[in-house]
């Protein structure tokens, strides 16, 4: 068997494959990205593998990206306005309205302070407010960007263009493009990794990590906490581990006897992803169990075994990146605090109960990680896909029964820890109100061209030929944000 | 002097023995690679583009003319490609271009610098096929002399015929989708001469399970879906058009029909329900039901994938990118854009959460209350054109409806609102008051519509012209706890001083009780069908409403084209920004593909007609190249996507002219025809097996020396297992259906939809499968089918271990595994080979080989000897693969025999040779 895999790398390194359709790119980069097209099991490099991982400025070799999806008020986290305190409840002057644009706010609706107390935590003074204690111990490790900015006022169209870069459906999503950049460290598992908690999944769907126009080994696996982690990667019940490996053995001898007959290249691929399989009916199963976590594990991050829950997202995102998963992505719904009802409101029984889902185990992670030595080439990034109104949400002009904002383009924040970024940072601010960032904006082009940039990807030149034109995850914007560069 | 003179002469000699350089396979290139991307459509720096001859043959800003031609050396152009100086050289911060490349474009200008029309845009003409003195046997058709031409360039050699039971199974597969009867196997077997092979293609063709096959690519076409998209993601009633393509697939419709129908059925005079629901093609386009959408961003937006999706389809064009400005690469203008979706946005729908305008057919029921209406207008005292027209209108609103004015037509909320994107609301206290502009009300006596309960029964009074004006109608709250259509007279002395275009003042004036709020999804005004008294009309307008409100009713959304009030013109986006509008544009095809044509599009129709007019260069060549592509897994042209100057160029480009050309003229636009010459060919006839220079000389069989191999798409995976169990349930058409998937696949925001599965749904083909967009059916989507969210042209086939596990152990395979151990298993173990036989026999249409019986009869003793091992587990497996039905009684050590054949079944249906055709 040795013997056709040495063939297959051949026929791999002749650019001899059926994958063509990455077309004869002039830059060179279609024959190294054709390594990466077995992202799962080959050991394979990406496409810029070669040029910027050894780098002496590569910082970060995994993300975890937790998207708080339905997108997090910024106004009772981290952007503290005492001014909009004192305006609390006055009429918003319509100049701060006029051509804006909004999802519910209809007329005039009346501002509504910060609905948290605030304090600042850690060396770095960082604010932030009395919702996420557990937070505030692990500052000194973030860095905030205050003055996010993004296009999109809807959730679907506004996670897609944070995630993919446009607004509309179809592109691939930042993972994608990392698994299709980098390739993956391990051979027994999936490249990009992708958990669900909150019951539901974000308003985009799986479109989200969706490996768009790059081929579909690119795309995201989402492991699921309940029932098989990946799906079908459990043998039915009653067959024994061994008889699935002789199975898989008989198959791929069969199969070898047949490329020996028609010599065709794609039957050895298959024989590689059996054996992939089987591997990964391993590996993925274990790496997905936290029953063997140690118990102080677990109560750190508050994770419990056999629940679909966000802390045990963290806890299997760190076990995931430990064991050389490059992306992680969790999505964790139920942000959405428009005030309409009592548990969609920023009352303790909503964005309260958030809170309290994810305030620890976020702390938890940074501090596991760090205490692993992971922590300095694992990116975090934390947000949601837009932010919050200084403004009550008046749905259809009338003030909403529980106090809630409506969705904003303008000012939110998101923040980045580990990998290379510079810790205990507050980048950029935003107006006394915190209706509009003043100074140092981001828009998410620019935070997906710093991701890329501290993976050591430049993102002008990821691109991949689509419909007559190169693509790339930012479009044609994003801006490097130095400051932030550790 | 005469030393001159000689050096004079020689030079003109050379000048005009120099040959011109072909515009699109010599320069074209370089211009795409080292010039378009700083000077084409994307930008024009420097005032300067060669995406077209004026715009090169300016002066830029740098005041020099670019390109003078004729005049090289008085060209801007050669200079800058020539230029030292590192601020002048082109391209800038470049490689310099090489010297042939230089002297390429210096002969094209001295040449005269003409531009040629991409290889696409060219006319398409008969081409005869190239004389291949001997050829091959079995390679007797003109497709196989093309061919054959270009492999003879080599040298390879083309292959033996296939064996019989792989080429009826390849052929059964790519016509069907389905395995073959095994008596074809066998007659070919028994005489494989062009005849046998004939008669099983017409088998084939006739079969109605050629429609199923056919309509699955097509879907993905036409981003058909179950559900809308977007965050929420519900439901869409709109499984109507998918029968409509495995009925255009079984009856053959003439491709050119079949395009005209599906983008402008609506608009062929009296068009049947058929061309109606054909329209449904347009109508898989997303909706965005999220509160707080803005109707008219996703209404555009939906209308610019009508653009994108037809200009892919049919014409293997990439547009989407002239949205924001000219075409980078290819010779359309941002205008054009523009001038297509001026013919795509004039349709009624609006982006509106039912999904309006539907096409309505009744129950059997309700077609006698429909008979009994008409029987009433028949009988009344009309001239018979009076009469006519009565049934015609009558007819048409009982199936197509009126124009609806939606909430979102409605303006000056007064304790009312337009609630969640969806409704008009009057909210429970006093004084609610709403305006309807611009209603067209000449000729119309009744109000439609349709609302939600008010218990109290509130009334809503509408007022014309101002909130003081005349009462016009008042419609009474309806107390049932249910969606009501109903119908409201309309005041006719009010009406005959009404403008054509008037104001309406919408009111409610009791308050309700807290919380009462009344709720309209949609209002419509008819027309009176015949004369007589307002009682008379009342009743026609209440025996129309009593059939809306039938249960009995079935709907698909269709297109209807919009008239009068509720027509739009259309303006350019500036840098695709619909926020922006600057020039209003009409509808009309870009200069570079209009030809001399009396009238050019107006509308749908006439873009239809244009693009299926057999002077269209690409509609017939994208055709036919996606047939190939279906049949021998890779297009003439690969990229079937992109026939513009960015695609691959065609690797037989004579071959792709004579069978888009056979196929207008000879096959009459006949799909049934070109797939019978296709398969007819010696070169998808021959084996499929690659020697050393196969893969060395040609390593993706694009010169077809050998037969094409090709993994089954993710429907066929599926179909064929259960086919060769005895499974599939092989009933057409109908609602789509839930087969079992594991739990939680389902997790979509705000919305209650359930995936529940009914017993009668398990063994469907995999096309009839639900399809939600956002959660599309796992194993269709490891096995690489597309979400469906825009059209995909091409499912770009992968290899990868989560294929493994859904065939080794997602239930359904388990189930066929099971099913065919039951049928097969031995009894003893000396028949365990001739059981292995069969099962290759009912798989494969063959015996087991020598060496396949050496690997699988050890697996099934070494599996036999662990599950006699333990029973428990035995009878544990037997049931994880018995999904559907009762697992019977069984003793240990028949159940063990059972679970060890199980065990072999289920490997050889991972068998690299089941998963290819």
């Amino acid at each position: 068997m040795d013997k056709l895999f040495q063939e297959l790398e051949q026929l791999y390194h002749q650019g001899t494959t059926r994958r063509h359709f990455l077309r004869q790119c002039s830059t060179g980069l279609g024959a190294v990205a054709l390594a990466g097209l077995s992202a799962c099991g080959n050991n394979s490099k990406g496409v810029s593998s070669q040029l910027d991982q050894q780098s002496p400025l590569v910082r970060a070799k995994h993300v975890i990206f937790l998207h708080m999806a339905g997108a997090p008020s910024q106004l009772e986290l981290f952007d503290y306005k005492p001014e909009l305190a004192k305006l609390d409840g006055e009429l918003c002057p319509p100049s701060i309205l006029q051509g804006k644009q909004f999802a519910f706010i209809q007329g005039q609706p009346r501002m509504l302070g910060p609905q948290a107390v605030f304090n600042q935590h850690g060396q770095s003074g960082a604010w932030v407010s009395d919702l996420l204690p557990h937070l505030s111990t692990q500052v000194d490790e973030i860095s905030f960007l205050k003055a996010c900015h993004t296009d999109q006022f809807n959730h679907a169209p506004a996670q897609l263009l944070l995630h993919t870069g446009s607004a509309q459906l179809g592109r691939p999503g930042l993972g994608s493009w990392v698994s299709y950049g980098l390739g993956t460290e391990n051979d027994n598992l999936p490249a990009y990794v992708v958990l669900v908690s909150g019951g539901a999944k974000p308003s985009a769907g799986k479109s989200l990590w969706g490996s768009g126009f790059l081929p579909t080994i690119h795309q995201g696996v989402q492991c699921r906490s309940k029932g098989d982690p990946v799906l079908y990667v459990n043998d039915p019940e009653g067959m024994p581990r061994d008889l699935r490996g002789r199975t898989i053995e008989a198959i791929n001898r069969i199969n070898e006897t047949h490329y020996q007959e028609v010599r065709d290249p794609e039957i050895l691929t298959r024989i590689q992803q059996y054996e992939m399989a089987f591997r990964m009916q391993v590996s993925v199963p274990e790496v997905m169990d936290i029953k063997d976590e140690p118990s102080n594990i677990l109560t750190l991050y508050g994770a419990e075994p056999g629940r679909a829950s966000f802390a045990n997202n963290c806890l299997l995102a760190r076990k995931l990146v430990e064991q050389g998963v490059r992306f992680v992505q969790l999505f964790d719904w139920g942000w959405d605090m428009h005030g309409n009802v009592a548990a969609n409101s920023l009352s303790n029984a909503g964005m309260g109960a958030k809170c309290r889902d994810i305030d620890r185990p976020i702390a938890a992670l940074i501090a596991d990680l760090k205490q692993r030595g992971l922590l300095e080439d694992t990116l975090l990034v934390w947000g949601g896909e837009f932010g919050r109104t200084p403004m009550q949400e008046n749905r259809e002009g009338l003030t909403n029964p529980f106090q809630g904002r409506d969705h904003h383009t303008d000012a939110f924040t998101m923040w980045m820890a580990g990998g290379g970024v510079k810790p205990g940072l507050s980048f950029g601010s935003t107006d006394e109100v915190g209706f509009a960032g003043v100074e140092d904006r981001v828009h998410v082009h620019d935070l997906q061209a710093t991701i890329l940039h501290l993976l050591g990807v430049n993102h002008e030149q990821l691109t991949f030929p689509f419909q007559g034109r190169d693509f790339r995850l930012t479009d044609v914007a994003g801006k490097v944000i130095e400051p932030l560069l550790a | 002097m005469r030393t001159l003179l000689f050096f004079s002469l020689l030079l003109i000699w050379a000048c005009q023995s120099e040959p011109e350089p072909d515009f699109n396979t010599e320069v074209r290139p370089i211009l795409n690679e080292h010039c378009l991307s700083c000077h084409g459509g994307v930008k024009k720096s420097g005032d300067i583009s060669f995406l077209f001859r004026e715009e090169a043959l300016v002066s830029g800003r740098s005041g020099k003319p670019c390109i003078v031609p004729g005049k090289p050396g008085q060209s801007e152009l050669i200079a800058r490609l020539e230029s030292e100086d590192p601020n002048q050289r082109m391209p800038l911060d470049g490689e310099p271009l090489a010297k042939e490349e230089i002297e390429i474009l210096r002969r094209w200008i001295r040449a005269g610098a003409k531009w040629e029309k991409p290889w696409s845009y060219q006319a398409l003409q008969l081409v005869a096929p190239p004389e291949v003195g001997q050829l091959a046997a079995d390679w007797t058709s003109p497709i196989d002399a093309f061919l054959l031409a270009e492999i003879s360039k080599t040298d390879l050699q083309p292959k033996p015929p296939q064996a019989p039971e792989r080429l009826i199974r390849r052929l059964s597969l790519d016509l069907t989708g389905l395995p073959p009867k095994p008596a074809w196997v066998a007659a070919y077997r028994k005489d494989p001469s062009l005849g046998t092979y004939q008669a099983i293609i017409d088998s084939l063709l006739d079969s109605p399970h050629f429609g199923e096959r056919w309509a699955a690519p097509w879907l993905d076409l036409a981003r058909y879906a179950d559900t809308k998209g977007f965050e929420r993601d519900g439901h869409r009633e709109i499984w109507a058009y998918r029968d409509w393509l495995i009925e255009a697939f079984n009856r053959d419709m003439p491709y050119d029909t079949f395009c005209i129908q599906q983008m402008a059925g609506d608009l062929l005079p009296q068009p049947s329900k058929e061309s109606l629901m054909a329209t449904a093609f347009h109508r898989n386009t997303m909706s965005n039901d999220e509160g707080g959408t803005l109707n008219e961003e996703f209404r555009l937006q939906a209308v610019m994938d009508r653009v994108n999706t037809s200009w892919s389809v049919f014409l293997g064009t990439t547009i989407s990118c002239v949205q924001c400005h000219s075409h980078p690469y290819d010779p359309i203008r941002h205008e054009e854009y523009y001038q297509s979706l001026a013919v795509f946005n004039n349709d009624l729908d609006e982006d509106t959460h039912h999904d309006a305008p539907l096409l309505s057919w009744y129950s059997p029921e309700d077609s006698l209350d429909i008979r009994a209406l008409q029987a009433y207008i028949e009988a009344l005292p009309l001239q018979p054109e009076e009469q006519q027209a009565a049934l015609t209108y009558t007819d048409e609103v009982l199936t197509v409806g009126a124009p609806l004015y939606h909430p979102h037509h409605f303006t000056d909320f007064e304790n009312a609102a337009h609630w969640d994107g969806k409704w008009l609301l009057f909210r429970s206290g006093e004084g609610a008051w709403v305006r309807l502009p611009q209603v067209e009300l000449s000729g119309k006596k009744l109000l439609l519509l349709n609302n939600g309960p008010s218990i109290s029964g509130r009334e809503v009074r509408i007022h014309l012209g101002a909130k003081d004006g005349p009462l016009l109608a008042t419609i009474a709250g309806v107390a049932e706890l249910s969606w009501k259509h109903q119908v409201v007279l309309l005041d006719s002395a009010v009406l005959a001083d009404a403008p054509p275009l008037a104001d309406l003042y919408w009111h409610s004036p009791s308050a309700a009780p807290e919380g009462e709020d009344m709720a309209f999804t949609w209002v419509a005004f008819l027309e009176k069908p015949f004369p007589g008294d307002p009682a008379d009309w009342l009743a026609w307008g209440q025996s129309i409403v009593d059939r809306f409100n039938s249960e009995g009713r079935e709907t698909l959304p269709i297109l209807q084209a919009a008239q009068g009030r509720f027509a739009r013109t259309t303006q350019v986006f500036d840098r695709g920004s619909w926020l922006v509008l600057t020039d209003t544009v009409t509808a009309a095809v870009p200069a570079s593909l209009s030809w001399d044509a009396p009238d050019l599009p107006a509308g749908r129709l006439d873009f239809a007609q244009w693009m299926t007019n057999p002077q269209n260069p690409l509609t017939a060549r994208v055709a036919v190249n996606r047939f190939w592509e279906q049949l021998f897994g890779r297009g003439l042209v690969e990229t079937s996507e992109d026939f513009g100057s960015q695609g691959t160029p065609p690797s037989h480009p004579e071959l792709l002219d004579y069978l888009a050309y056979t196929f207008m003229t000879e096959d009459k636009w006949s799909m049934k025809q070109l797939l019978r010459r296709l398969v007819s060919t010696g070169a998808y006839r021959q084996a499929a097996r690659a020697n050393s220079l196969d893969l060395a000389v040609d390593p993706y069989n694009r010169l077809l020396a050998r037969g094409p191999r090709n993994r089954l798409s993710a429907e066929q995976v599926r179909d064929q297992a259960l086919a060769v169990a005895g499974l599939l349930d092989s009933s057409l058409c109908g609602p789509s259906v839930m087969p079992p998937q594991p739990e939680g696949i389902w997790q979509v925001v705000y919305n209650g939809d359930r995936w529940e599965t009914e017993t009668a749904d398990l063994h469907r083909r995999a096309l009839y499968t639900y399809w939600r967009r956002t959660s599309p059916y796992p194993s269709m989507e490891t096995f690489d089918s597309p979400s469906r969210e825009v059209c995909v042209i091409r499912r770009i086939p992968t290899n990868t271990p989560l294929q493994a596990l859904v065939t080794l152990n997602d239930p359904v395979y388990l189930e066929v595994a099971l099913r065919l151990a039951e049928q097969l298993s031995p009894t003893e173990e000396a028949k365990l080979s001739a059981s292995l036989d069969r099962l290759f026999n009912r798989l494969l249409f063959r015996s087991a080989t020598e060496a396949e019986l050496q690997i699988l009869e050890p697996l099934y003793r070494t599996s036999l000897l662990q599950f006699l091992a333990e029973p428990a587990a035995t009878i544990a497996y037997l049931r994880a693969c018995s999904i559907s039905s009762e697992l019977p009684e069984l003793a240990p050590s028949k159940a063990a025999k059972l679970a060890a054949f199980t065990t072999v079944v289920n490997t050889v249906l991972n068998l690299d040779v089941l998963l290819t055709k």
